[in-house]
């Protein structure tokens, strides 16, 4: 596949995909969507990869898109990453708004950097948020923060964003890298089969009873017990060893 | 015994205790575990549930892994799961249960906690759901009950990273409500636990259930379901 306006490293189970939006301005466009979607796609049925890091370049992560008037409803963009079944990391190296801000929340994990600010603009122009963003952002800061921050049009520093735990860490802009490296890193030694499953579990439960939600976690791991993964896994842990797991 | 159970002026005490292995969960403690549960379920006298770790070490460093394996397949462990499904249990608890956590809390010693509905930590405790770097998942509702707490992202975050959490990290995402000195952990929560038994035990049951029930059911319905319960329980 031929990228032109994306970026792909792979290295040690980690892929990651670096958005060139410097010439737009930071706006997401047709062309790029389209090679994200294809490598959302690729990515989640190679082997080798075990997790996923969604970054840009420069100044801001993704201020927007000029798809909002676009009529082709594959232009959104969210559900093609929140598919992937394995953990996708969102490292928001700065500005985060709109489209932008709806790719970094169907990611699972989101660390940014100091500067970065993140919120929804999109009501100024007289378009709700239509990628994800009215679903996925209260089931991430809650109701009323969710509320405001559409409506108002409030745009949040990194630190409300700690604090509304939309991201789970604010690291210094030349840090960034290295830091979300470690965290891949450490994603990449788990058993590969458990951490899909615990993001299924996670995922697909809380759109269940917790009840519900309790049989599928339950399920599943009587499904892991039956791993080659899993018996390496105690084995290694009661020998004191370092685990080598195959996803099998 | 692997646990210690106690009862007194309308509050029951469960108390972990396997300190030689920092009360790590086995067959054995689950048993005794579901048999105390089952106990305080029914029983109209007890009005608040205190759950607690014995030793210095910690509350309760996990599945105890010896026992891993044994199992005669997975279909007789399934089976035997769901029918003494304790996790189930203990989320049926209608009483408020206060989680009094210090040192390891780790696996499912966390995942306990997560069942509880207060967690209060002695400045000591580290947090750590180490199952994915042995390719297993949280086994023990972790997986349900730690986004129920926290939102999704945070909850995978602990899970996936397998990064130890301070106290004081846990108190800032809302994992644990307070932190105090350890030496004061008991009598703060024994006095957290007279204070809720005081409480009218229907209104408290009510609270809990709607509560609860608020990440799994519409708001309508759920609107509903409170007015009647309120209506019937004349507390209104």
């Amino acid at each position: 596949m031929i990228l032109k306006h994306i970026e792909l490293y792979e290295n040690k189970g980690i892929a990651k995909i670096i958005l060139k939006l410097q010439n737009f301005d930071y706006i997401i466009n047709e062309q790029i969507i389209r090679e994200l979607e294809k490598l959302c796609e690729i990515l989640s049925y190679d082997d080798k990869t075990k997790v996923i890091v969604i970054t840009s370049e420069e100044e801001h992560f993704c201020i927007g898109s000029n798809l909002q008037n676009s009529s082709y409803s594959n232009m959104r963009i969210s559900n093609s990453i929140a598919k992937i079944t394995k953990p996708v990391i969102a490292s928001i190296n700065g500005d985060a708004i709109d489209q932008g801000l709806e790719i970094a929340l169907a990611c699972d994990i989101r660390i940014a950097s100091k500067n970065a600010r993140f919120g929804f603009e999109s009501l100024k122009n007289d378009i709700a948020p239509w990628d994800g963003g009215t679903q996925r952002l209260p089931r991430i800061i809650g109701l009323g923060r969710a509320m405001d921050m559409i409506l108002t049009s409030n745009i949040i520093n990194s630190k409300t964003a700690i604090k509304y735990g939309l991201i789970t860490e604010s690291i210094e802009f030349n840090e960034l890298n290295s830091f979300v490296f470690d965290i891949a890193n450490n994603i990449a030694q788990l058993g590969p089969i458990a951490c899909k499953y615990a993001k299924e579990a996670i995922i697909s439960g809380l759109d269940m009873t917790i009840d519900q939600g309790l049989k599928l976690e339950g399920d599943l791991n009587f499904i892991l017990q039956t791993s080659a993964d899993r018996s390496e896994g105690i084995s290694s842990f009661i020998k004191k060893t370092t685990p080598n797991y195959y996803g099998k | 015994m692997t646990i210690i159970y106690s009862k007194s002026n309308f509050v029951a005490h469960i108390k972990l205790n396997r300190p030689e292995v920092i009360n790590a969960y086995n067959t054995q403690m689950r048993d005794e575990l579901y048999e105390a549960l089952s106990a305080v379920k029914d029983d109209e006298e007890i009005r608040v549930l205190i759950i607690s770790g014995n030793g210095d070490k910690g509350f309760c460093a996990g599945a105890d892994l010896t026992e891993f394996g044994s199992t005669p397949s997975q279909i007789i462990a399934r089976s035997v799961k769901y029918e003494r499904d304790i996790w189930t249990l203990m989320n049926e608890i209608k009483q408020p249960i206060i989680a009094a956590l210090h040192g390891y809390v780790i696996g499912s010693g966390l995942e306990i906690a997560c069942f509880s509905d207060i967690r209060i930590a002695a400045n000591d405790t580290i947090f750590k759901m180490p199952e994915l770097s042995l390719s297993l998942i949280p086994a023990a509702g972790g997986t349900q009950t730690l986004s129920r707490i926290l939102n999704y992202s945070q909850s995978l975050n602990i899970i996936l990273s397998n990064k130890s959490i301070s106290a004081t990290k846990a108190k800032d995402i809302g994992l644990v409500k307070t932190i105090v000195q350890k030496k004061n952990l008991t009598s703060y929560v024994d006095k957290l636990a007279k204070q809720l038994s005081k409480i009218n035990p229907n209104s408290i049951h009510i609270a809990k259930n709607l509560i609860k029930s608020s990440k799994d059911y519409s708001s309508h319905y759920l609107t509903q379901i409170e007015k009647n319960l309120l209506k019937n329980s004349k507390v209104s």
